[in-house]
């Protein structure tokens, strides 16, 4: 696929729509030519801003303790995974580990919050209690963003 | 790595606190059930934390990072369950009136968002939430619309750039 090809293409992967077929061949593609990366790097960028537009909700309470139960329950996997790799490997998997909490971290949160806490009480529950043709044929949810501006 | 791994619980935790709501509500949002956005929210942090070694700060936000994974398993899973009738949804805002930490960025983001949205117009907002939030291809918005197929694409990007361009202005280089 070459750059005008891909550059057609962009915008509906970076809105996670483009056509599975050709999802591969974009990814082929950006991986060795730089400006259709960066093009498709801000795209998403953009896209992923809509992520936040939707007037929030909030998940069950116990939410929380589900997903670190489904991690803990993850790690023996992960763990004999990781000692069957190479060290190489595992330095990956720490640093990326590592960088989450960095970003983290840059986005606000202190460095206590990331790795300083360990298992223990919980804190405060933060959040208040609180084939295509079928797609397209569905009833509009109402897109109360679209219209509203706090 | 056994020290990471006792840290990780706190990690996870701190992603969740950052980014639970989001990402649980993007599920009810595409999926239309509680149920439904739960198991999508657990997939999520499941696979941020399987990959997080391929996370890459200099490449892009953790934000855009995992709310990619969020939306791209959301659209996987509506499209799989092309059968599945959603629900009428009634997305209550429970923004709360003083808010605090993790929640305080999760306004601000709103914020930025809803900012950015503004600088589209109604057409293209439109547009841009079918393909987002319905999980719609441009084809299957040029069928639905009768309109063509290249107008939808220029649509689409030319409104992904508009957002860029908003999102610039709030960032200084």
């Amino acid at each position: 696929m070459n750059c005008p090809a891909v550059r057609d293409r962009l915008p509906e992967h970076a809105l996670g729509v483009a056509d599975h077929h050709d999802v591969h061949a974009i990814e082929r593609h950006l991986a060795w030519c730089a400006a259709c990366r960066k093009e498709a790097r801000d795209l998403e960028r953009a896209a992923a801003t809509l992520a936040f537009a939707p007037a929030p909700a909030a998940p069950a309470p116990e939410l929380e303790e589900r997903i670190v139960a489904a991690v803990r329950r993850d790690r023996p996997s992960v763990s004999v995974a990781t000692a069957t790799t190479t060290p190489s490997r595992r330095r990956g998997r720490r640093a990326g580990v590592v960088l989450v909490a960095a970003a983290l971290m840059i986005a606000g949160l202190g460095a206590g919050a990331v790795l300083g806490r360990r298992d223990g009480p919980l804190p405060p529950h933060r959040h208040r209690a609180s084939s295509h043709r079928h797609i397209a044929a569905r009833p509009e949810p109402r897109d109360d963003f679209l219209a509203d501006r706090r | 790595m056994e020290g990471l791994l006792a840290g990780d619980d706190a990690a996870i935790r701190a992603l969740y606190g950052r980014f639970g709501r989001p990402v649980y509500t993007m599920g009810l949002r595409l999926l239309g059930s509680r149920e439904a956005a739960e198991e999508l929210t657990q997939d999520v942090f499941l696979t941020a934390w399987r990959k997080a070694a391929r996370f890459d700060p200099q490449r892009g936000r953790l934000s855009t990072w995992l709310m990619t994974i969020a939306h791209n398993l959301a659209v996987d899973r509506l499209r799989r369950d092309t059968g599945v009738s959603r629900p009428h949804l009634v997305l209550v805002d429970e923004v709360p009136d003083r808010p605090a930490g993790d929640e305080e960025y999760a306004l601000i983001e709103r914020d930025e968002a809803l900012r950015a949205l503004a600088c589209l117009s109604d057409a293209e907002k439109r547009l841009i939430a079918r393909a987002y939030f319905r999980g719609m291809t441009a084809r299957e918005i040029a069928e639905a619309d009768a309109i063509p197929l290249g107008t939808v694409k220029t649509r689409l990007r030319s409104a992904l750039i508009k957002i860029r361009k908003a999102n610039e202005l709030k960032e200084p280089s």
